[in-house]
């Protein structure tokens, strides 16, 4: 279809009638936005496919704005070789007019619906409906590519496009029954399968799938119980062979036992003769230890006997020179004895001397100490005295306390203050008088600078005048005058307890009883103070005079001139003589030590003498106890030598049965200890298998119960019936998923023809788009990948063999790639008349030099194949383009219609 | 003289996985069938009875099945009843015959434990129990032959395959055994099907246990009037059950009348196991499939248990598919089916099951004569 020419009246903008024609090849349309470019394409749209009953909304929106016109437009166009004209007007009185180009005239041929469906029909396209969709526009839907479609379809071009291309190409194309019976393939396949090729989860097969699974599981349950249980059984049978082994192991042990019972009777037997010879060893030993013990004993003693009378003769001698050593002792004692005593009665009477001079000492100093005391207590009496006379004055003065005084001393001031304001507050009268005569008042009223001071109830008696009666001082004054009485007798009260005339008494009084108390104070510091020189002077005074008393009886004795020396003297004297009795002191000493030594010497030797002789009576009684031992010891074998004899004998006897004994012994180990060990040996181990036996049996035991528990059970009837059940489901689960197998195979195969069908229709379209693509691109794709409904899915990467997905390419080579399909799409379906290419405004996004060389492909396409209209807000880069310039909407007001 | 009853193959427990649904019934029926063993014996006054192995199909059989069984024996009482442990219930530790269960068994039943000879109103008895349930060793071998001047009837008792059967056999028994020991009878167990070779018996199972079996659900009456004389052997059934396998292509009703009649000419159906197999001949009359179809309604409301493996679907020459990629489809799903590689554009799907091909076939000719959107 070609499109000649657009007429329309009252539509959106246009409101004045407007007329646009077009070249058979390429016509570029120009306006600036809301031009009305789109408008033109929408009255093309809409005269084309609406029907012109339609009062849809998007209709109503057809008319001006604010205007209740009825849109109008007409086309001219030419299909199948001729040119129609089809007028149109919506909305009010809507009306539909076909007409065909005869004879240089418009022949109209149809109108209404009639001229609707014949429009239909010549456009090849059957749908029924009220908008025009992309996907109700027969070819146009690939061929004019608009500002608000997709820039491919969601899903498949209309199958005029395919129906076209496939007739034009001599391709195979599907049947409405081929498509009838396909979608039924689909439908079975998804009864079975998910999108993904799953199985799907509500499917028989399923859910057949999930009670396979669970059963399968069951049974390796019960499966594996009855493992189980056999591996009971297998471990049963172990352990009963084990057992069976322990059994003839036990037996082999008792008949051991049994053989070696007998070797132990034959070891108890044997012992018996060891211990005999045991005895006999000891016995003989024995014997032969005594009559050698007793052999030695003889032989000891006379060596004892020899040795002790050669001590008893050395003990006699001993014994007469030490009676010699006493004697000397004794005289050596009895001289250094007197010696001693002569010194010490020396020693006596000086120190008597001594004595009675030192008492000579004491009393000269008890004598000084006594005049020191009574001096002292002389002293202080006059100091008590004094104190006794203070107090007494102290306690004859009657005055006020401090606090006392205080009072009273606050009171007269207080009295001095209230006297002062009861002047203050007072009736001052003045009597002037023009004779002189006498005032007496009463009472006595005080009189100041001329004026009498009323400060209570008064008469005035003037003489010779008469009386003047004076009241009403005032309340307070009254209650000052009762203040001023009050403390006034206080005053009064406290004066004459102290018995004084006024304060000035009262301070007197208490300054003279200060001053006593303070001098009685002294007094007493004092008294203290001699006190602490002396301290209990009558006391000392009193032991001194007992002391004098007691030295003047002790030096009654001393003669005149001791008497009569100084102090000195008699020191320097009591000192010759202390040294005196000291140096005689030291010589009775050294009279005793030799006097001790000597009586030691004399204890020395007797005590030697008496040892001496108890060693004689000793050594006599001990020789006389070994002769009468031997004696009674060789009683029995006569002389010493035939005891030499016995004791040979006895010797070589037990040597002998000693070896005997040894002998025995040596078979000990073999005879006794072996067989016992290896008794013992066996009656252990045969204890052992026995408690091994033992606990096999109860093992077995045990095994033998689980076994028979785990068969209670009922497992194997279970598996059975779980078994036959699985089987009867894998029969309906094997059938099931034949069918579900032969619908996926049915469906991939009718897959996989549907796909090189839809191949055989893409092959010239690629081959087209492909030199364009490559041009466009400079080479870098070299290629456009169609699926299996002519959609676009991807470009040729030239440079490195890969497709490049169609998402993936940036939006302005996106909508590039999409307009050359379309341009492609068009070369192909013109093949044999012309079909108009529209592209409203869809190379905005391209550069410069892509434009330019999209240019040479829609002026290859215009002049070879398609008319061609293009919108675009900017006409510049389509400059060199052969073809019409349309103006819009500027052209369209200035053509005639 | 010997006159004895000679069963085996009891298999009390048996799964019966192959029953489905029914195979709790197979099981109980089992017991029925021994009850029939028991009433044989005593009907025919035998002087004892011989059972050659797998009285029970497993050791882990439930305790009821081993009670109901042993309280079965004894009802043989006082018929001495020698029980031989076969393969499937070998004499070992922890096994059926340890249970608590098997106890409650009378005196008159003595389960062979040992292969030593036994005697039994004059006349030896050769026991050769199984210890294990698998082995290449010939169970029968301990028999020691006849000793000169033994007048008396001997017999063994076993278990196992004799290597007349031409199979990797377990616990394969010599075909000459009876005759090379002087037995008078070998009392076999193991193979489920009645077989007789020289002196050797096979009395096959009591009852059938599979659909593969033939001549089972017998028990022998074996008399033998003196050593050396051939025994003679009476069969009486004693089977419950008939397991019926049928396998047709059916094209007109004559062919559904003739499964019908093999099936009443195997017993009653109410007694049959039966899986009908086969399929419809391409040019089958409509008529004959819907005669099927009523049969097989018919069987499944009377016959003990059906398992129905016929093909019922037929892919029919006059469904019409459209030309194009659906009658491309068509032709290469009948190239799969047939192994043959289909064009090459659906070379990819050449290995796919034939089964799977020919279903989607059917599938493909369903979905085109089918009406709808």
């Amino acid at each position: 279809m070609i499109l000649e020419e657009i007429a329309l009246k009252n539509w959106r903008g246009y409101r004045d009638p407007h007329t646009f024609r077009f070249d058979k090849h390429f016509n570029l349309l120009v306006g600036r936005n809301e031009a009305g470019k789109s408008t033109l394409f929408e009255a093309l749209l809409r005269t084309l496919f609406d029907r012109f009953t339609s009062k849809a909304e998007d209709v109503q929106r057809l008319r001006p704005l604010a205007s209740a016109l009825a849109p109008e437009a007409q086309l001219i166009f030419s299909t199948g070789g001729r040119r129609y004209r089809i007028s149109k007007r919506f909305l009010d009185k809507p009306s539909c007019e076909l007409a065909v180009h005869r004879n240089n005239g418009w022949e109209r041929t149809h109108e209404g619906d009639a001229a609707d469906l014949e429009l239909r029909s010549l456009l090849s396209t059957s749908v029924e409906g009220r908008k025009t969709t992309p996907e109700q526009r027969g070819l146009m839907q690939a061929l004019w590519y608009l500002q608000r479609d997709p820039a491919v379809p969601e899903r498949a071009w209309s199958s005029a496009i395919r129906d076209g291309l496939a007739s034009l190409l001599q391709v195979a194309v599907h049947s409405p029954e081929e498509d009838r019976i396909v979608r039924k393939i689909g439908e079975e396949y998804r009864r079975w399968f998910t999108e993904t090729g799953k199985i799907t989860s509500i499917s028989e097969l399923a859910k057949v799938n999930t009670e396979v699974e669970r059963l399968d599981r069951e049974l390796a349950a019960l499966r594996q119980q009855a493992a189980d249980l056999e591996g009971r059984r297998s471990l049963l049978e172990e352990k009963i062979l084990a057992r069976d082994d322990i059994d003839r192991g036990l037996a082999q042990s008792r008949t051991d036992i049994g053989q070696l019972d007998q070797q132990l009777r034959d070891a108890e037997a044997f012992e018996e003769r060891v211990r005999v010879a045991e005895r006999a060893k000891d016995e003989t030993e024995r014997e032969a230890k005594r009559i050698g013990r007793d052999l030695g004993q003889v032989r000891d003693r006379i060596e004892d006997i020899k040795s002790h009378t050669v001590d008893l003769d050395a003990s006699s001698r001993a014994h007469e020179q030490l009676a010699a050593d006493a004697r000397i002792a004794q005289a050596l004692v009895e001289r250094h004895h007197r010696a001693r005593t002569d010194l010490d009665s020396q020693r006596r009477r000086v120190a008597g001397d001594v004595q009675t001079l030192q008492s000579l000492e004491r009393l000269r100093k008890l004598r000084k100490d006594q005049k020191r005391l009574k001096t002292h207590l002389e002293k202080r009496a006059k100091v008590t005295e004094r104190i006794e006379e203070l107090g007494r004055k102290l306690a004859g003065i009657n005055a006020p306390t401090k606090a006392e005084l205080t009072t009273i001393q606050e009171q007269g001031t207080e009295l001095r203050k209230l006297t002062a304001k009861i002047e203050v507050a007072a009736i001052r009268i003045a009597f002037e008088l023009e004779t002189k005569a006498r005032i007496r008042t009463e009472p006595e009223a005080k009189t100041a600078d001329g004026e009498y001071i009323v400060t209570a109830p008064t008469s005035f008696s003037i003489a010779g005048i008469g009386q003047i009666r004076v009241r009403g001082v005032g309340q307070s004054l009254d209650k000052l005058n009762a203040q001023a009485d009050d403390l006034r007798a206080s005053i009064e009260l406290s004066m004459a307890r102290f018995g004084a005339k006024d304060e000035e008494t009262i301070i007197g009084l208490r300054q003279r009883q200060m001053d006593l108390q303070k001098e009685l104070k002294d007094a007493k510091a004092r008294l203290e103070e001699v006190d602490g020189e002396e301290k209990d002077a009558a006391a000392e005074l009193a032991k001194v005079d007992r002391g004098i008393q007691q030295e003047a009886a002790r030096a009654k004795e001393a003669p005149d001139e001791w008497r009569a020396l100084g102090g000195e003297a008699l020191r320097e004297r009591i000192e010759e003589w202390q040294a005196k009795i000291v140096e005689l002191e030291k010589k009775v000493g050294e009279e005793d030590d030799e006097e001790r030594k000597a009586n030691k010497q004399i204890l020395l030797a007797a005590e030697q003498d008496i040892e001496a002789m108890r060693r004689t009576t000793e050594l006599a009684t001990e020789i006389r106890s070994l002769k009468q031992s031997n004696e009674e010891l060789l009683e029995s074998f006569g002389t010493i030598e035939r005891l030499e004899a016995e004791s040979g004998k006895a010797e070589e006897t037990a040597r002998r049965v000693s070896e005997a004994f040894d002998h025995l012994m040596s078979e000990l180990d073999a005879r006794v200890t072996q067989p016992r060990r290896l008794h013992k040996l066996a009656v252990d181990a045969s204890k052992i298998l026995a408690t091994r036996i033992a606990a096999l049996r109860e093992e077995i035991a045990g095994i033998a119960a689980r076994i028979e528990d785990a068969a209670a059970q009922n497992l194997y009837s279970r598996g059975a019936d779980a078994e036959a059940e699985l089987s009867a489901l894998r029969r309906r689960q094997t059938s099931l998923s034949t069918r579900a197998e032969a619908a996926r195979l049915l469906y991939e195969m009718v897959q996989v023809f549907r796909k090189e069908q839809s191949a055989a229709l893409a092959a010239p379209v690629t081959k087209i788009v492909g030199p364009w693509l490559k041009l466009l691109s400079e080479e870098r794709y070299d290629g456009l990948e169609l699926d299996g409904e002519l959609l676009p899915a991807g470009v040729n990467c030239a440079s490195y063999g890969e497709k490049l997905p169609l998402d993936s390419l940036s939006h302005g080579t996106h909508e590039q790639v999409v307009v050359l399909l379309r341009l492609a799409l068009g070369v192909l379906l013109s093949s044999q008349e012309r079909h108009l290419v529209v592209i409203d405004d869809r190379l905005v996004n391209a550069d410069p030099i892509r434009l330019k060389r999209i240019c040479l492909i829609l002026e290859e396409v215009a002049s070879k194949h398609c008319q061609i209209i293009l919108a675009t807000c900017n006409e510049t880069p389509y400059a060199g383009l052969q073809g019409r310039v349309i103006h819009v909407p500027e052209d369209g007001r200035l053509s005639e219609p | 003289m010997a006159k004895f009853l000679h069963t085996a193959d009891w298999q009390m427990g048996m799964r019966a996985v192959h029953a489905g649904s029914k195979a709790r019934q197979v099981r109980e029926k089992r017991f029925e069938a021994a009850a029939r063993v028991v009433g044989a014996a005593k009907a025919h006054a035998v002087e004892f009875v011989l059972l050659a192995g797998d009285t029970f199909e497993h050791h882990d059989v439930d305790d009821v099945v081993v009670k109901r069984t042993a309280d079965i024996l004894n009802q043989l009482a006082p018929i001495p009843t020698f029980i031989l442990p076969g393969n499937h219930d070998p004499l070992v530790p922890g096994g059926v015959w340890d249970r608590q269960s098997w106890k409650r068994v009378g005196d008159h039943v003595r389960l062979c434990s040992d292969p030593r000879e036994i005697v039994i109103a004059g006349t030896a008895l050769y026991p050769c129990p199984l210890k294990q349930k698998q082995s290449g060793n010939d169970p029968t071998s301990w028999i020691p032959p006849r000793e000169p001047g033994d007048r008396r009837v001997r017999i063994g008792l076993a278990h196992g395959g004799l290597d007349i059967l031409g199979q990797a056999l377990n616990f394969p028994i010599a075909g000459s055994r009876a005759e090379s020991s002087g037995l008078d009878y070998l009392a076999l167990g193991d193979w489920h099907s009645y077989l007789l070779h020289g002196r050797a018996a096979y009395s096959g199972a009591m009852e059938p246990t599979d659909f593969a079996e033939h001549d089972s659900g017998f028990v022998s009456l074996v008399e033998i009037l003196a050593a050396g004389a051939p025994p003679t052997i009476r069969r009486e059934r004693t089977g419950m059950l008939a397991w019926v396998e049928l396998n047709s292509t059916v094209r007109d009703i004559t062919d559904v009348e003739a499964l019908g009649r093999t099936l009443r000419e195997r017993g009653a159906v109410a007694s049959v196991l039966v899986r009908v197999g086969g399929g419809l001949d391409p040019s089958v009359d409509p008529a004959a499939i819907e005669a099927l179809r009523t049969w097989r309604a018919e069987l499944e409301e009377t016959a003990f248990h059906v398992e129905w493996q016929f093909e019922f679907d037929v892919v029919s020459t006059d469904a019409s598919i459209p030309d194009g990629i659906l009658q491309r489809a068509h032709d290469a799903l009948e190239a799969i089916q047939g192994g043959r590689p289909p064009e090459p554009s659906a070379a990819s799907f050449i290995k796919r099951d034939p089964a799977v091909a020919a279903a989607a076939r059917l599938l493909l000719r369903r979905l085109s004569t089918e009406e709808g959107p």
